[in-house]
């Protein structure tokens, strides 16, 4: 079977927002959407029209919520947390760690060493931060700490150099990561997801899973020492420990 | 105190006894972005709180699509639910968190309406509908507080473009299926549906009623 062209999936698009497609051609569409910026943000406007079709003004119906609520899954009890954490490792970091993780101090370096370039970049990025801040949310936060002189901030880096994504972290151990502008990292079938681990010597903790196309995510790291954190692919569901070498890395100063 | 840890299977961090210490008033003032991060962290009021902001749409759309009530009902439950074991599949820079629920609602709604098992709750539907005179989306939206400015979007779209995407959204019919309803080549319905989606849109941002602001 050929590959459609662009010109065919985009055809495609207004039906597919509207889960009107076959299941064949909803895969075809959704392959192409991983790689495919300008229709992903065309499938979000046709959802956004539909949004407003929707919209009835109504109330939902007398007692749906307590039904949800007698459903939920309760959060983690604290000895669930044990049986996961710590993550204490009793045995040296592994070489591909201390490796992968030199090679994102040295990509730091050159990264510093293009000073003209990251000082006329970094200031744009300030100022479209500057914006952002206030628009509320997620997003808002993350670039609210960003900001925060306080902040922790290091750049994950993929051992390529193709993949930066930005993280910070605030005193009270709340932190973020925003991929940067090139998109961040590359989808994962949803067999998979990224992991997010803290490194200090021999400990290596989960900071925690980033899914299967991670995009602003918040964490946590009060009280973890954190020299250097490292992002795996793991199984979905998470690993205790990391299980293959670090796709992005970066020191943490 | 040990460190707060993010449990399996779960994308977001979520400290365990989270503070609760924020009324319902800061909820309230809360963005839908910031509700979700609360809902990361396990605050069942955060998601009491996107219940009462969205679930009237999203109830709306399932009962839209599927007629049966308590099959909408189960609509409205799963989405919720799965939005305080996944909430971060939502992506605020992708969309309002009205258009990510909403979508998940037709998308699960259309997939029951399309499996076997459901064959007889759309022949129900379908019963059901045929019964219900001058059925068409000036209808469907008529209570909208921005209904005079939607009608006006709607009744400009051409009469093809729109049945198009009246049977595909609300109908839950594929593109291929609304051709043969229209008796009209498959290629034609799935480009009417595109333009029809994309003039809606241009309507909307040139009378101020910007797509993404619903809320």
């Amino acid at each position: 079977m050929t590959q459609p062209t662009h010109a065919e999936i985009a055809d495609l698009l207004g039906a597919f927002a509207l889960d009107a497609v076959d299941p064949d051609e909803r895969a075809l569409v959704e392959d192409h959407l991983r790689e495919c910026p300008r229709c992903r943000d065309e499938v979000q406007q046709h959802r956004d029209v539909a949004a407003h079709l929707a919209f009835a003004g109504e109330e939902a119906p007398e007692g749906l919520w307590e039904r949800i609520a007698a459903d939920l899954e309760p959060g983690p009890a604290a000895a669930e947390l044990a049986h996961l954490y710590p993550l204490r490792r009793p045995a040296a970091p592994r070489p591909w760690m201390m490796r992968s993780l030199t090679a994102a101090a040295a990509a730091i370096v050159l990264l510093v060493g293009a000073l003209g370039w990251e000082v006329h970049t970094q200031d744009d990025r300030v100022a479209s931060i500057r914006r952002a801040v206030g628009a509320g949310g997620l997003q808002g936060a993350a670039l609210s700490a960003l900001l925060d002189p306080r902040g922790t901030r290091f750049v994950l880096t993929s051992t390529t150099g193709h993949v930066r994504i930005d993280g910070v972290v605030e005193p009270d151990g709340n932190g973020f990561l925003l991929p940067g502008a090139d998109g961040g990292l590359p989808a994962l079938p949803t067999s998979q997801t990224y992991q997010l681990w803290s490194v200090s010597g021999a400990e290596q903790v989960s900071l925690g899973l980033l899914g299967s196309r991670p995009g602003i995510v918040p964490f946590q790291a009060a009280g973890t020492r954190m020299a250097e954190v490292a992002i795996t692919v793991e199984k979905a569901g998470g690993a205790v420990q990391p299980t293959r070498p670090p796709v992005a890395a970066a020191v943490v100063s | 105190m040990p460190p707060e840890r993010t449990p399996g299977g779960d994308s977001y961090a979520r400290p365990v006894g989270a503070e609760h210490g924020e009324d319902m008033d800061a909820l309230a003032e809360m963005s839908d972005g910031a509700l979700v991060v609360a809902v990361g962290r396990w605050r069942e009021d955060a998601l009491a709180e996107a219940f009462r902001r969205h679930a009237g749409a999203v109830h709306a759309l399932a009962r839209r699509v599927l007629v049966d009530a308590s099959a909408a009902e189960e609509v409205v439950q799963e989405v919720f639910l799965r939005l305080w074991t996944n909430p971060d599949r939502y992506d605020p820079e992708r969309g309002s968190l009205r258009s990510f629920l909403l979508a998940q609602t037709h998308g699960r709604a259309v997939d029951l309406l399309r499996s076997d098992s459901s064959r007889r709750l759309r022949e129900a539907r379908d019963a059901s509908r045929s019964a219900r005179a001058g059925y068409d989306i000036e209808r469907e939206i008529w209570d909208l507080a921005v209904a005079e400015h939607l009608q006006s979007v709607v009744q400009e779209l051409p009469v093809d473009e729109r049945q198009a995407i009246e049977l595909a959204y609300f109908g839950g019919h594929t593109y291929r299926e609304v051709a043969t309803l229209l008796a009209q080549p498959e290629g034609t319905v799935k480009s009417r549906i595109r333009s029809g989606l994309k003039r809606m849109r241009a309507r909307m941002v040139e009378i101020g009623l910007t797509p993404a602001a619903i809320e």
